[in-house]
């Protein structure tokens, strides 16, 4: 028992060096604050994923991952739901790979490298040799060539089209090179070359049988890890172990995906050892965190919440730009295009007691518009604005807005942008039936409100709530974005030319001149390196969070809960199953 | 016939005796003295007394205790309800917690605990008594304004007019009324005062049709013929005689509507259709409070927000209860025949 506790720590330790020497993806780990009294400092401290890898990996056993929605097509470039994908993703090479904590793009998958041209339009991918198809096809450029010709043909019909939007060329070197030329530079499409790629030798030439093969259905040969073996509809779907996959074959059998709709079926079947994973809901978290056989994985997700505040007259919408794309002069909103109030709203919110009762603790402070989860355009050393009623109120007096006549209401008395004697009346809205804004919103009015405000809020149904966003015609908005994806290019929210009221994604019109050029240069990089778009995106975050168009609330969170019957398991926000080829099965 | 032929003397000694002498008893007051006999609808009705006091005197009530409905303190968010500590420590019990939970709340008592966001569950439920009754009540007259007029109309007139009314009705009543509301909530933005009009315009056939029924039968009835020979006017006939004989059954229904009308409201707002936040009606808050209900502690591993959900659903049950017991006491006491059985 002893010698047994001393080797692992020896292989801890062993690992952990390993791992301290190898330039490794920092994973995004909770970070615990705790405030020591005595010194009054606070220090941060990091957890390090360690994973202990005994040697010789036990062989064998299965996991089964836990679903509400079944696949509904196997095929890369006509699926389009995530269940597909949960499924599909197995089978299919593609070229790019996904760093599973940063998001950025990495020469991980059939791509082992590639140059770029001079002026960034023409890249050439040199991809691995000795990849297998499971039949003993290689996998090569013809594949790759095949799959995005598919996409273009008009036999058959995809969602996937856009894919080629920008693209000139793709040519064939040699099997092993492939040279894609782009019309401009737009390094946030670089993604659309990640699809999976078919096996060309077992399709028609002309992609006839694209639309209705039966491969569709049953994926007859594989380059990763597993090779399908069945597919029962609307209840399970499985597959084996491939033993000539590149990377290495995986330890264990195969893997299951289980369709149980219920979510409190789910959970139960998960603390049973039905199931080995599932995605945990905000109210089944403590079961699973009181579960001794199970891990739950919490991770910064690529979505946030945020208050819009309306930078121009909700009485008079205009659009940012002319039909020359020359800036249109907003008519500025009477309360809220003064910084200074601006200023105050976000110091006037106690964030944290907003993410810990409203959100349930499934939330972080965040301090501008790059997640963390993108890790390498996210600039950590921005802080979050501190909940500070104090200042709040002293920036509202140092700005004009004062409460002369006592009612607990300020007006403006020498402000910069309202008529003298307006009050400080501004209304807030939300989507009715969402519950955790509609608290958001009542906590909000009432802090506001405690520093002299007049917050109206109301909350209404969505449809509605959506014509007045669009519209521009509301004046604060509590909101959210989701799946942001990788790619930190968020243009649409902030670039002048999609001010368009009615349609445009910048609502709250939202005009900076050096945002404008700095969102066009860090998409226009040649060679899309992560390391030169990144200085770029530093400063858009810094404006933003200088400028508050948003009040940033509060990013999202997922959960997974995970059986400890594996080890290995390093979930990072991106993928849970980038390393499943290590895992072992626990003893 | 041993009675009849008993002398004028003991009659006269009879009639002295102070329990066979009675006042003439009018309708109004038989039907009075029969619920006074009936607990069960005398404590329905003090309760709901009760509520409708402690609704209207809702400020009144807050002020006192020193918060208001919307005043959020997240830093004791889902307080437990203050009353047993309370208890516990007037009768020396438990000492500490009592002094523990007004110091974390900064002095205010929350006899009732606190919500999500740290507000006081019990001025809470006393603004939505307010909401959650007070549309009830305004519907159900609005409904009685309505359906009583119609339903006299239709029966007293019968004929085309009967058919086309009826016609009306049965199309209306045939479209689930929830779907309806639905639909118009949708359109419109809920609040107190479109909320009550469109439960008042979407809840009269029922009765409509109730009154029209009765209407029928007493239109057939010797009074009215006479009324009619000796050339009364029809409007006249309608208010004199008619309607008030409906009475009983406008009494008796209007108590079930006001009922049935909390549970509509109620279940709007569980539906996100009703009253919207942060104005709090008793439907809301056990909506908002059903995703608290499996909200545990970490530490303690304790339910913590049960006390949410007990508040507004007692509530909900305990006056729909009243209000049905009160609407059949009230059948009894002005039922003639029912009267007679017993």
């Amino acid at each position: 028992m002893k010698n047994r506790k001393l080797s692992l720590l020896a292989t801890l330790l062993v690992a952990a060096l390993v791992l301290a020497a190898c330039p490794q993806p920092t994973p995004v780990v909770e970070t615990v604050r705790e405030t020591v009294i005595v010194t009054q400092v606070v220090t941060e401290t990091e957890e390090v994923v360690v994973t202990p890898t005994p040697a010789p990996p036990v062989q064998g056993g299965v996991w089964v991952e836990g679903s509400s929605a079944d696949a509904t097509i196997l095929n890369p470039i006509l699926a389009s739901d995530s269940a597909s994908f949960d499924v599909l993703g197995w089978f299919f090479p593609s070229l790019l790979g996904q760093d599973p904590f940063s998001g950025a793009i990495v020469p991980t998958e059939m791509a082992h490298s590639w140059d770029v041209s001079e002026d960034g339009l023409i890249w050439t991918f040199h991809l691995q040799d000795g990849v297998m198809w499971s039949d003993g096809e290689q996998v090569t450029a013809d594949d790759f060539k095949f799959t995005y010709d598919a996409i273009a043909s008009d036999l058959v019909e995809t969602p996937r089209k856009a894919n080629l939007d920008n693209i000139e060329s793709i040519e064939v070197l040699d099997p092993l090179t492939i040279q894609v030329t782009y019309g401009e530079v737009k390094c946030d499409a670089l993604n659309n070359l990640g699809l999976g790629w078919l096996p060309s030798h077992l399709y028609a030439e002309d992609y006839s049988d694209v639309m209705d093969s039966p491969l569709n259905e049953e994926p007859a040969v594989s380059a990763g890890p597993f090779i399908f073996n069945e597919w029962i509809r609307d209840d399970n779907s499985t597959v084996l172990r491939n033993d000539t996959y590149w990377k290495g074959a995986p330890n264990m059998d195969g893997w299951i995906y289980k369709i149980v709709p219920d979510p409190g079926a789910r959970l139960a079947q998960l603390q049973t050892g039905e199931l080995d994973l599932i995605g945990v809901q905000p109210e089944q978290l403590t079961t699973v965190q009181l579960d001794a056989n199970l891990n739950l994985h919490k991770y910064k997700d690529d979505g946030y919440s945020y208050i819009g505040l309306n930078q121009a007259n909700p009485a008079n919408p205009q659009a940012g730009q002319d039909e020359d794309g020359n800036l249109v002069e907003q008519d500025p909103h009477p309360i809220l295009s003064d910084l200074a109030v601006r200023q105050a709203i976000a110091h006037a919110l106690d964030y944290d007691a907003i993410i810990s009762k409203v959100y349930l603790g499934q939330g972080y402070q965040i301090a501008s518009n790059v997640l963390p989860a993108v890790g390498w355009a996210h600039d950590p050393s921005l802080q979050p604005y501190a909940f500070d009623t104090d200042m709040a109120s002293q920036i509202l007096d140092d700005a004009g807005w004062t409460d002369s006549d006592g009612d607990g209401v300020r007006e403006c008395n020498g402000c910069a942008t309202a008529e003298a004697g307006a009050t400080l009346t501004i209304r807030l809205q939300t989507n009715a039936g969402n519950t955790t804004r509609e608290d958001l919103g009542a906590l909000v009015q009432d802090q506001l409100n405690g520093i002299g405000f007049d917050i109206q809020f109301e909350a209404i149904e969505f449809g509605t709530l959506v014509g007045e966003l669009l519209g521009q015609t509301f004046d604060m908005v509590i909101i959210g974005w989701t799946g942001l994806g990788t790619d930190p290019n968020d243009d649409s929210f902030w670039h002048s030319k999609f001010d368009t009221p009615g349609s445009g994604f910048n609502f709250v019109s939202y005009q900076n001149a050096r945002i404008d050029e700095l969102l066009e240069q860090a998409v226009s990089v040649p060679g899309c390196a992560t390391d030169d778009r990144a200085p770029f995106y530093h400063e858009i975050q810094k404006i933003i969070h200088d400028d508050i168009p948003y009040v940033f609330v509060t990013g999202s969170v997922g959960n997974v809960g995970y059986s400890k019957k594996f080890n290995g398991t390093n979930p990072g926000p991106w993928s849970f199953y980038h390393n499943v080829e290590t895992w072992s099965l626990a003893e | 016939m041993t009675v009849a032929q008993a002398d004028s003397s003991t009659l006269t000694s009879l009639a002295a005796e102070p329990q066979l002498r009675r006042k003439p008893r009018t309708y109004w007051s038989m039907a009075l003295q029969s619920l006074r006999r009936d607990p069960v609808t005398l404590v329905a009705i003090g309760f709901l007394v009760i509520m409708a006091l402690l609704s209207l005197l809702a400020p009144v009530i807050a002020g006192g205790i020193g918060i208001g409905p919307n005043d959020t303190n997240p830093d004791n968010a889902f307080q437990q309800p203050y009353l047993g500590p309370y208890i516990q420590w007037r009768t020396g019990l438990d000492p500490i917690r009592a002094p523990l939970m007004l110091g974390k709340s900064g002095g205010v008592p929350h006899w009732l605990g606190t919500d999500q966001l740290g507000r006081d569950q019990f001025v809470r439920l006393l603004y939505g008594g307010r909401v959650s009754l007070g549309i009830a009540f305004a519907a159900t007259v609005l409904i009685l304004i309505l359906g009583v007029t119609v339903g006299t109309v239709a029966g007293f007139f019968g004929g085309v007019v009967d058919d086309l009314i009826m016609w009306f009705i049965n199309t209306f009543v045939s479209i689930p009324g929830i779907y309806l509301l639905i639909i118009v909530t949708a359109m419109f933005k809920p609040n107190p005062v479109t909320l009550t009009i469109f439960l008042g315009l979407f809840g009269w056939f029922g009765t409509a049709r109730l009154i029209r029924g009765n209407v029928f039968k007493v239109r057939a009835l010797d009074f009215v013929l006479a009324a009619h020979s000796v050339g009364t006017r029809n409007a006249r006939i309608m208010l004199q005689h008619v309607i008030p004989n409906s009475m009983p059954i406008i009494i008796v229904n209007a108590a079930i509507d006001i009922g049935v009308l909390i549970l509509v409201e109620s279940a709007l707002s569980f539906l996100g259709l009703g009253i919207q936040p942060p104005t709090s009606t008793w439907g809301n808050m056990l909506n908002r409070a059903n995703n608290f209900l499996f909200l545990r502690d970490p530490e303690t591993e304790a339910y913590v927000a049960l006390h949410l959900l007990v508040g507004p659903g007692l509530l909900i049950t305990m006056t729909v209860l009243a209000l049905y017991l009160i609407g059949d006491g009230l059948r009894d006491a002005l039922d003639p025949m029912m009267k007679n059985i017993r």
